[in-house]
């Protein structure tokens, strides 16, 4: 163990720390660091795989003698099974296997909850054939009153979801309610607000699936997921098999957001059709599956009241809030923790409210948008009751040092003191321009358990191995990027193997925690691996393998001299590794805890330009600034495609993302693509990343996760520039033309969704 | 007659025989030839996912334009070749170059998880080619790329990084698809096909298919007055969707794609006469500088893939009460030609439809031609659209307003039809009498708005609220008094 001093935060917020820096590891990597790799512009490893179509997704595969696997779904919200008839279907053509959802024992009692449960799953030998069979199964329901609507399913009477609990679950508030109405009743500006959310699906392009093959006693799966060792647990779990029984890979995933973790029920089924056919059995959702049954953002009514005294610092914040995510949970939204609301001036109340439609799942920032969508409109108002230039109200509110540079860059690149109407609405013509603002913040330093080992042979391969899936953010590029800067080579020298767990243990896509939690173990093992070579070169060079250092593809002795490579004795990196002691040397290394480093969130800040037509509603996002930090970010060119992909899903879900459901029939009335709208290249505005570099010096690498953080604030930043264009404000999500219409036409009156 | 298609995909002939006929390219593609680039994600030519380049002949050349594989079916191909994302580098190693556009999308990043990527490659690289098959005389800016990928969606990128990678392309290094395969051989194999109508029957699952292709009108209207339950497909925009769905798999199919001169678009004497069987591109392209208001909200609703197979005769013959084409057909006076086993008559549009989706046509007829008698100097054209999203979106409501000012802004006449406000598109004949000899005025305009909201009758749909479709009603007409005002100079429309 040796310490060590670096240099942490960003020029103008410099911070020296001593680190301990245990043997046969690198130094963290900080603002000292010179990077030829990390922290520049990297294509894709796979790039080429993708754009030629040979990047093989798990709905592409094709096994001799595979089968294919479909599921019959309840087509009522609420309904007893009360017989289930497969005879036909048993003797329809190709038809290999039937399992039931549940046990036999069941029938009679089995409740379905929403339209869209699933009753049996089959297998036929082609997909027409399984298709054909699922129509011929016989169902027998006794329908039972439904509720799918928020609002009524909290009322007294209402029908209950589950039998033997109420719709409403509240959760354990926060905060003294009386105190917090105190502050903000004698606050010199108070506002209040009731904000609604909508209903959004995670839509990744390629459905919820699995092809699983029966392999000895066990399972070998390709899944679409974003979680391969909680695929294995789930399946290993629920058919009585050990992890290692089950190997699940996935090499290319066609997108999840949230909704693709565990096997689900899906995943459970075609695992049991396999093992009862004793064949392998495709089963992909259709559309209509994804939209009803594969998860979802949950919906929200949050009543806000919040005030500020007349300095403009905020005094107190009450949110009440409300959601269904369906038969499942989790509808609560964020608690407003990027502004300094003083602790004792803060009360959150939530409830989920069951609804009998498909179960929520977790979705890209969960919560956050939802919330953010209240807050920072919230914020405006205050604002606006204060007289306050809404970027300035923001600055007394927020000590946080990297939003506040954060602002100073997005006011500026969005033009904030020329191009903002001073009065709300000032505009004239029937096409209105506005600019809005919003923050975001996500816990995203990772820490959880990784596993790298990095193989370098005596030919010169270098080999990275870990098992954690790329979900598509350029996961396999970035710890590719890691490698290549430790080993002072190009990422395409790096042949990267992951989504596969028979290789080290890696965590599930989620919570913008990936990248940071493995690219750090994933240097460690490249350092170790890299002490291998030295220690065979060092021989060569007299010297000793400390002092050896590895860059451009060349390895010299450092000598402190700065002279490069070419003045000087030096291997190319094939010679060195020519000089191995055996065909190959490993290096491996676990993820060891963050220290404390500079911070444990990551900030952002969005300012939106929109145009409004007042005659249609019509809105049209004009552009959209994301400055954005993500610790030291690995590779700026995906930085700005996550970026990017944030905002333009923060628009989709400002504007044009809606589950409607059809309250007579309990049905989703939208469960395809050509009505649930997401955006498009035309609706995509002028986007402008910036990428924000932090040295966090949390760990060997100090990445900090990317996925969630610019999603949260696109649609509240809309929204104030919506009512900046109009001195309209639009209280509910999606903000559509009829509903901004409504909002124009009440100007200034009421003030709820 | 002829008992198969003949059709190339990536250069490999095949004839199609059987079952296999019915099928949609996309599922043809994917589980017969295991070309599993293309992806199938909507099944409903939405996301564009499953887009590949259709080459049909067109004099001495093909001609290749981008299509949805999922929404249509093997059988429109017949006598042509079909480009897959695996075709698009005929030959390539391991190491070899990529094409530009898939080179471009790895350098900029164009891809996150990858599985719109195809799509995307294709629906861009359709955007290179042209009509004389050389290369692109210019390169494709954002706007242009915006319109190229408007049928395209994708999940995670935002798009950003793939519009910057079209923009970086060098028209002049990509190879147009005339250069990659050999067209000659293959146009000259095609159309010896060409020539002869195709029938195939096949039994699937139980059902009895039954296709004809016919090469002449005539031949259709005899087919049709024998099988007047056969399902008329020309781009299968619609069929293929319900297809799709399960709603509507027919067991009698009469295409009219390969009809001679169904297609046809022809200009003469202040008339537009468009084939039944005339793609929305082939019409946008010849109202562009004839119509430009007409060629604008072509532009907009649909996107290349659906226009380069959607039909003014499918749109006009399916009546909804949203199609995006009719309220400017109505405004015009448009006449249709209808063919049938009695002769042939015309009627104006505004006649042929009776109810919801109910036309007064009989079982063995067909549409033949359309023709609309085009505004004339001095007379003002206004269209609307309005949905959620700008392109690529069914309209919630759409309007056109046709109007002539007399001397001192007096309202000659004005004409104004709405779409999604009643079971079929109106024409709104008390608004429109009390127009005339209006001075035309923001408060005569808001005045007429007030009368044409109690003239229909919208529902409320997934789509929007009939509150909210009165309102646009009412503001559409003050919002054409706008549009209608000379731009001052410098305005931005």
């Amino acid at each position: 163990m040796t310490e060590r001093k670096i240099s942490i935060g960003f020029p103008g917020a410099q911070k020296e720390i001593t680190v301990e820096v245990p043997e046969g590891t690198p130094p963290p990597w900080d603002l000292k660091s010179a990077h030829t790799v990390v922290g520049t512009d990297v294509t894709r490893v796979d790039g080429a795989e993708k754009v030629t179509g040979r990047a093989k997704y798990t709905y592409d595969l094709n096994l001799p003698g595979m089968l294919h696997g479909r599921i019959l779904r309840s087509p009522h919200p609420a309904a007893v099974v009360k017989k289930v008839d497969i005879s036909a279907a048993a003797r329809m053509p190709g038809v290999k296997a039937i399992v039931l959802a549940f046990d036999e024992g069941q029938i009679g009692t089995k409740r379905v909850r929403y339209a869209g449960d699933e009753i049996l799953a089959l297998a036929a030998d082609t997909p027409a054939h399984a298709e054909e069979a699922i129509r011929a199964v016989k169902v027998e329901y006794e329908t039972l009153p439904f509720v799918v609507d928020l609002d009524e399913a909290e009322r007294e009477g209402a029908p209950q979801v589950y039998k033997d609990q109420p719709n409403v679950k509240p959760g354990r508030p926060r905060g003294n309610a009386d105190e917090a109405a105190k502050r903000i009743a004698a606050a010199a500006v108070a506002v209040e607000a009731t904000f609604r959310t909508q209903v959004q699906t995670h839509s990744p392009l390629e459905t919820h699936g699995h092809v699983i093959m029966p392999d000895g006693e066990g399972l070998k799966v390709w899944a679409s997921t974003q979680g391969v060792f909680s695929v294995r647990d789930g399946l290993a779990g629920n058919l009585g098999l050990k992890p290692e029984q089950v190997r699940v890979i996935t090499e290319y995933m066609g997108g999840g957001f949230g909704a693709k973790f565990g096997p689900r029920a899906e995943g459970v089924l075609c695992a049991k059709l396999a093992r009862k056919a004793g064949a392998p059995v495709k089963l992909m959702l259709d559309r209509k599956e994804e939209h009803l049954a594969a998860g979802n953002r949950p919906n929200s009514r949050q009543e806000v009241k919040a005030g500020a005294d007349k300095d403009g610092k905020l005094v107190g914040i009450i949110v009440r809030t409300r959601g269904t995510g369906g038969v499942g949970g989790g509808a609560g939204c964020t608690i407003p923790a990027i502004y300094d609301f003083p602790e004792d001036g803060i009360y959150k109340e939530e409830a989920d409210v069951h609804t009998n439609a498909g179960a929520a799942a977790a979705m890209r920032a969960p919560g956050h948008p939802q919330g953010i969508f209240a807050l920072e409109q919230t914020m405006d108002m205050l604002a606006h009751e204060l007289g306050l230039d809404p970027l300035e109200f923001r600055m007394r509110n927020d000590s946080d040092p990297i939003r506040r540079e954060q602002y100073k860059i997005g006011a500026k690149r969005i033009g904030w003191a020329s191009r903002r109407n001073k009065t709300p609405g000032a505009g004239t013509g029937h096409l209105r321009r506005g600019i809005g603002m919003a923050s975001t913040l996500w816990y995203a330093a990772g820490g959880r358990q990784a596993r790298a080992d990095v193989e370098i042979h005596r030919d010169g391969t270098v080999v990275l191995m870990q098992g954690a899936q790329d979900i598509g953010t350029g996961f396999k590029t970035a710890i590719a990027a890691v490698v290549a800067e430790e080993l002072g080579l190009k990422p395409s020298n790096i042949s990267v193997k992951t989504g596969d767990t028979r290789l080290g243990y890696g965590p599930g896509s989620g919570g913008s925690t990936t990248t940071p939690t493995v690219a750090p173990a994933v240097r460690e093992a490249a350092y170790a691996a890299k002490l291998k070579v030295f220690e065979a070169a060092a021989a060569f060079f007299k010297s000793k393998p400390e002092h050896l250092r590895a860059a451009d593809g060349m390895i010299w002795v450092e000598d402190g001299s700065g002279a490069g490579a070419e003045n000087r004795k030096s291997l190319s990196w094939k010679q060195a590794c020519a000089l191995l002691p055996a065909d190959k040397v490993t290096g491996s290394a676990d993820r060891r805890p963050n220290t404390e480093g500079f911070r444990n969130t990551t900030a952002g800040v969005q300012f939106a330009e929109v145009e409004v037509d007042i005659e249609t509603g019509i809105v049209r996002v004009i552009k959209v600034v994301a400055v954005q930090d993500a610790g030291l970010t690995l590779n700026t060119l995906a930085a700005k495609s996550q970026i990017a992909g944030g905002v333009i899903q923060g628009v989709s879900f400002a504007l044009f993302e809606d589950r409607i459901m059809d309250r007579a029939r309990g049905l989703m009335v939208n469960p395809n693509f050509m009505d649930y709208k997401i955006a498009g290249p035309a609706d995509c505005p002028e986007i402008e990343p910036v990428v924000f570099q932090v040295a966090n010096g949390k760990n060997s690498v100090g990445a900090m996760g990317l996925g969630e953080s610019p999603v949260i604030p696109t649609p509240a930043a809309i929204a104030n520039a919506i009512f900046n264009a109009t001195g309209a404000r639009v209280f509910e999500l999606p903000m559509t033309p009829d509903r901004v219409l409504a909002a124009l036409q009440k100007k200034g009156g009421e003030k709820s969704a | 007659m002829r008992d198969h298609l003949l059709l190339y995909v990536n250069g490999q002939r095949h004839e199609v025989r059987g079952a296999d006929a019915f099928l949609t390219l996309a599922d043809f593609v994917r589980e017969r030839l295991r070309l599993t680039g293309t992806k199938i994600v909507c099944a409903e030519g939405d996301c564009g996912a499953c887009t590949v380049l259709v080459g049909r002949p067109r004099g001495r050349r093909l001609h290749y334009l981008p299509v949805d594989s999922c929404i249509c079916f093997v059988y429109q191909m017949d006598g042509c070749h079909i480009v897959t994302v695996e075709g698009l580098t005929p030959g390539r190693r391991e190491n070899d170059p990529l094409h530009p556009v898939q080179e471009a999308m790895v350098r900029h990043h164009g891809s996150q998880c990858g599985f719109c990527t195809p799509g995307i490659v294709m629906a861009m690289a359709g955007a290179f080619e042209t009509d004389d098959g050389r290369h692109r005389p210019e390169p494709l800016d954002a706007d242009a790329l915006r319109r190229a990928l408007s049928g395209n969606l994708c999940r995670c990128t935002g798009y950003v990084q793939i519009i910057e990678a079209g923009e970086s392309i060098d028209p002049a290094s990509v190879p147009p698809l005339a250069q990659l395969y050999p067209e000659q051989a293959m146009l000259a194999d095609l159309a010896g096909a060409a020539a002869q109508p195709a029938a195939i029957s096949a039994v699937r699952g139980g059902q009895t298919m039954e296709l004809f292709a016919p090469r002449t009108l005539e031949e259709a209207v005899v087919f049709k007055a024998s099988h007047p339950d056969a399902a008329v497909v020309c781009g299968a925009t619609d069929l293929g969707v319900q297809h799709n769905k399960g709603l509507r798999v027919p067991s009698v199919v009469l295409d009219l794609s390969h009809v001679e001169g169904l297609s046809d678009v022809v200009a003469a004497d202040g008339v537009l006469r468009m084939g039944a069987a005339a793609t929305w591109t082939a019409i946008g392209d010849i109202t562009e500088d004839l119509v430009p208001e007409f060629h604008r909200i072509i532009t907009l609703f649909g996107s290349p893939q659906i226009r380069n197979a959607g039909t003014i005769g499918g749109n006009i013959v399916n009546g909804s009460p949203i199609a995006d084409s009719l309220p400017f057909l109505f405004v015009t006076h448009a006449e249709v030609e209808i063919a049938g086993g009695a002769g042939r008559r015309r009627v104006a549009l505004t006649r042929l439809y009776r109810g919801y989706k109910q036309l007064d046509l009989a079982p063995d007829e067909l549409v033949a031609e359309v023709r609309v008698p085009l505004p004339r100097r001095g007379e003002i054209l206004r269209l609307y659209k309005v949905s959620k999203r700008r392109d690529m979106d069914i309209s919630t409501f759409t309007a056109a307003v046709l109007a002539r000012l007399g001397d001192g802004g007096v309202i000659e006449w004005m004409r104004v039809a709405m779409g999604g406000v009643a079971p079929v598109v109106l024409r709104l004949a008390r608004t429109e009498q009390w127009l005339e000899g209006r001075p035309f005025t923001e408060e005569t305009m808001r005045e007429a708005g007030h009368l044409a909201a109690q003239e229909i009758s919208p529902i409320t749909d997934v789509r929007g609220e009939a509150r909210y479709r009165r309102r646009l009603a009412e503001n559409i007409l003050v919002k054409f008094y706008h549009d209608a005002q000379p731009a001052p100079a410098g305005a931005v429309r």
